[in-house]
């Protein structure tokens, strides 16, 4: 029987931009504490107050997760809505890649994330 | 190096435009972080013969051993320098993304000393520092400096955010009441630290890092990290029944300190209860600092306005301190302030003040440059807050802060400029005995932020809260709980000592004070302290040795305090709270007890009867140096 494919929801109305995900994936995967070198990755946009955590594919080329579900204003789409929030077009490779190395950085939904994210904005489906 | 410091200093150089790096070991050992090692580097390179704004003086960023790592609140970085406000420590605390940002560019401090001979920003790319031209960015307000940086530096480094930290008109103006902002989350605002980076000519200091923090013991803080989340308790329950604790402040903060009369407005707890929730209907998103499980700041909607970053509690000060009970227009007037950079605290207690003078007759328009002072009036206010930053008008009054103010007004006018040590004092009232007390020993001059501040909370406190409260209390402390707390001398110097040290220790770690102060609501217990210390960084340290740390840094403080001129008549509260009894409490202080209060604080510290610190007290905490200065200066 085929693995159904393991999925996180993510909540951009939920999100507070804190970077805890960032922090404890970086730990949990590297066991150093460096926000640069995670599989998620939130972008803030200041002004209007959104906040995008991105999840990187488990099997893209270090982008972020196409598939991944997500819901913003209130509406869910099952597909990243990357068009409507128009922040994602810039370089979104880089933000997935070891800085020293380059090496690729893939999710692998060990769920880290999820428990440490105290707004609810990441949860398994 | 152990884990969780970085191991380097970045010094630098602006008259020289010069950029070194030093170990940071040795005085992170000694001092912790934070606010620990920002004093012993202020002790040892500023004397009292450097002038504030001199080139000489030191601005100090401190990061901490916690910063940056998956503790909650972990990113509370002390800026330091001494202030032109009070001439003594000038010392404020900055959350936001910015400290964590300089952690992983590898820096456990940045010093920053000389003058730039024009305007300049610096730029902190890892190991890459330069210091470059800020002719643009110059006479922009905090905001839109913080954009265009973000913008520039985002393509220059192939999109990647950096975190900005930057002054707005009243740095660029030396206004002592400026701050220093990290847009739009978090600022250090009070005693002039913004005024000190303005007299540099630094407009900003932008930083990006890429190199990581490593634990000592991942397992074991991640574990007890997810711990200390799962129980939070009631500061998050609180914050997400209705915004930000609106209700609780609202019954708090409401004790002005020029009349401690409750605004009618207030007197109803149906109707604040109204004025809340109203409020909270335009209230879009619940956010805070870096890494931070309370959401103490908030996007808000105003209708035909940009939206507005609210943060805990300043924007009270409008409400409630100068009488208007809009509390959009409020939030409307905090962002103005944090766009100008100016300490949104200082701004109320001038305009309070104004306003206080002209309804008593000692000012009229023709002081104020036509504008009527009277109580809630709001376009005073708003005008004024532009009036202070840019030294305009009767701004300029206030450039050097209110006690210049009243000795330029004169006709009287000093009696009603209620300051501590030169500073503007914030909007609690001063008539709870352990709050009078934090206030008179307050090291930089406020009850704000170094002192036990929320202690007088206890008294408030439901009697379930005051069970816990004595639990985690020590019991010679926690016995003095009760129903009576408010108005006693018993047991409240040792209660302030005990809350400073604690604050303190969060200083010296990098935590948010709303997250340790446990009073009334901290999500981090004390005794969590030394076990996230041993996690993170292998150092095994007792409870005892932890709160050493603090007492040693403390008293530090308190040395420098001395060396500059601080002298026991400094430690005290405006003269009307022994002369008026407040409405609210329905009791005067009484200054003889008062004093012996006191004096049995700095028993506790181990300083004489003039709050100087003791040679054999010195000697305990390694300071030996420290008493062989003063004593080479004469002070004793």
């Amino acid at each position: 029987m085929r693995e159904r494919k393991k999925q996180i929801l993510v909540n951009f109305d939920k999100c507070s931009g804190c970077r805890s995900c960032e922090l404890i994936c970086s730990l949990q995967h590297f066991g150093v504490i460096n926000p640069k070198k995670s599989c998620i990755k939130v972008l803030r946009d200041l002004e209007k107050g959104n906040f995008f955590p991105l999840i990187s594919g488990p099997s893209t080329d270090a982008e972020y997760h196409p598939e991944s579900p997500i819901i913003f204003e209130g509406k869910r789409y099952d597909k990243c809505p990357s068009c409507l929030i128009g922040l994602i077009d810039q370089s979104t490779n880089s933000f997935f890649k070891e800085p020293k190395t380059g090496k690729r950085l893939q999710c692998n939904f060990c769920g880290m994330c999820v428990k440490f994210c105290d707004y609810g904005a990441l949860s398994f489906m | 190096m152990p884990d969780g410091w970085v191991g380097r200093v970045l010094r630098v150089d602006l008259s020289k435009r010069d950029f070194k790096t030093e170990s940071s070991e040795e005085r992170c050992a000694g001092f912790m972080g934070g606010k620990g090692i920002n004093v012993k580097v202020l002790w040892d390179e500023v004397k009292p013969e450097t002038k504030p704004f001199d080139p000489d003086n030191r601005l100090i960023f401190g990061t901490a051993p916690l910063i940056g790592t998956i503790v909650p609140t972990s990113c509370k970085c002390a800026v330091t320098t001494k202030s032109p406000m009070t001439g003594i420590i000038g010392d404020a605390n900055i959350g936001g993304y910015w400290p964590p940002e300089l952690k992983y560019a590898g820096y456990d401090q940045l010093i920053i000393q000389g003058y730039s001979d024009s305007p300049a920003y610096l730029f902190i790319n890892n190991d890459k520092v330069e210091l470059r031209d800020a002719s643009h960015l110059w006479g922009k307000d905090a905001c839109e400096t913080t954009k265009i940086l973000k913008e520039e530096l985002f393509k220059e480094t192939g999109g990647h955010e950096v975190q900005v930290l930057c002054i707005g008109q009243a740095g660029e103006n030396k206004v002592f009441s400026a701050a220093i902002t990290g847009w739009p989350e978090s600022s250090a605002s009070r005693t002039g630290v913004g005024a000190v980076m303005g007299s540099k000519n630094l407009k900003a200091i932008a930083v990006r890092g890429t190199k990581g923090i490593s634990i000592a013991k991942p397992k074991e803080l991640t574990q007890l990290c997810l711990e200390i989340l799962e129980k939070k308790g009631p500061l998050k329950e609180m914050i997400s029944q209705i915004w930000g604790m609106l209700k609780e402040f609202a019954t708090f903060a409401i004790f002005g300190n020029y009349d401690e009369v409750v605004p009618e407005e207030l007197r109803d707890p149906e109707k604040i209860e109204k004025m809340c929730v109203d409020f909270c209907v335009s209230h879009r998103r619940e956010t805070g600092c870096f890494n931070c499980p309370i959401p103490c700041q908030s996007y808000i909607e105003i209708p035909g306005e940009e939206y507005c970053v609210l943060r805990c509690d300043p924007w009270f000060h409008f409400s409630l301190r100068l009488k208007t009970m809009d509390f959009p227009f409020s939030a409307k007037l905090l962002m103005k302030c944090q766009k100008l950079g100016i300490d949104a605290f200082a701004v109320a207690a001038d305009t309070a003040f104004l306003m206080d003078l002209y309804e008593k007759g000692i000012i009229t328009e023709k002081d104020t440059d036509g504008i009527q002072m009277k109580w809630g009036n709001k376009r005073a206010m708003e005008l004024m807050a532009d009036k202070i930053a840019t030294r305009d008008g009767c701004g300029e009054l206030f450039a050097e802060g209110i006690v210049q103010a009243a000795k330029k007004i004169g006709r009287g006018a000093e009696d009603f400029a209620y300051n501590n040590k030169g500073m503007e004092l914030c909007n609690y009232s001063l008539y709870p005995i352990d709050q009078a007390l934090s206030t008179a020993i307050g090291q930089r001059g406020d009850t704000y932020r170094g002192s036990a501040s929320y202690g007088f909370a206890i008294g408030f406190a439901s009697k379930e809260d005051r069970e816990y409260f004595k639990t985690e209390l020590p019991k010679n402390i926690g016995e003095f709980l009760n129903e009576n707390y408010v108005g006693t001398y018993e047991g409240k110097a040792r209660l302030v000592h005990y809350l400073e040290k604690a604050n303190t220790l969060s200083d010296l770690l990098g935590l948010c004070k709303w997250a340790t102060r446990f009073i009334p609501f901290g999500i981090i217990p004390p005794s969590a302290m030394a076990p996230l210390l041993a996690f993170t960084t292998g150092k095994d340290l007792t409870d005892d040795e932890l709160h050493m740390y603090s007492e040693k840094v403390d008293t530090l403080i308190r040395a420098f305090n001395i060396r500059e001129g601080l002298r026991r008549k400094d430690d005290t509260v405006p003269r009307f709270c022994f002369e008026k009894i407040s409405p609210r409490f329905g009791f005067k202080l009484d200054r003889e007890k008062f004093n012996e209060v006191i004096e049995e604080y700095y028993e506790l510290r181990g300083w004489d009867k003039n709050g100087t610190p003791k040679r054999a007290t010195l000697e305990t905490l390694n300071l030996k140096y420290v008493a062989d200065e003063l004593e080479e200066r004469g002070i004793r």
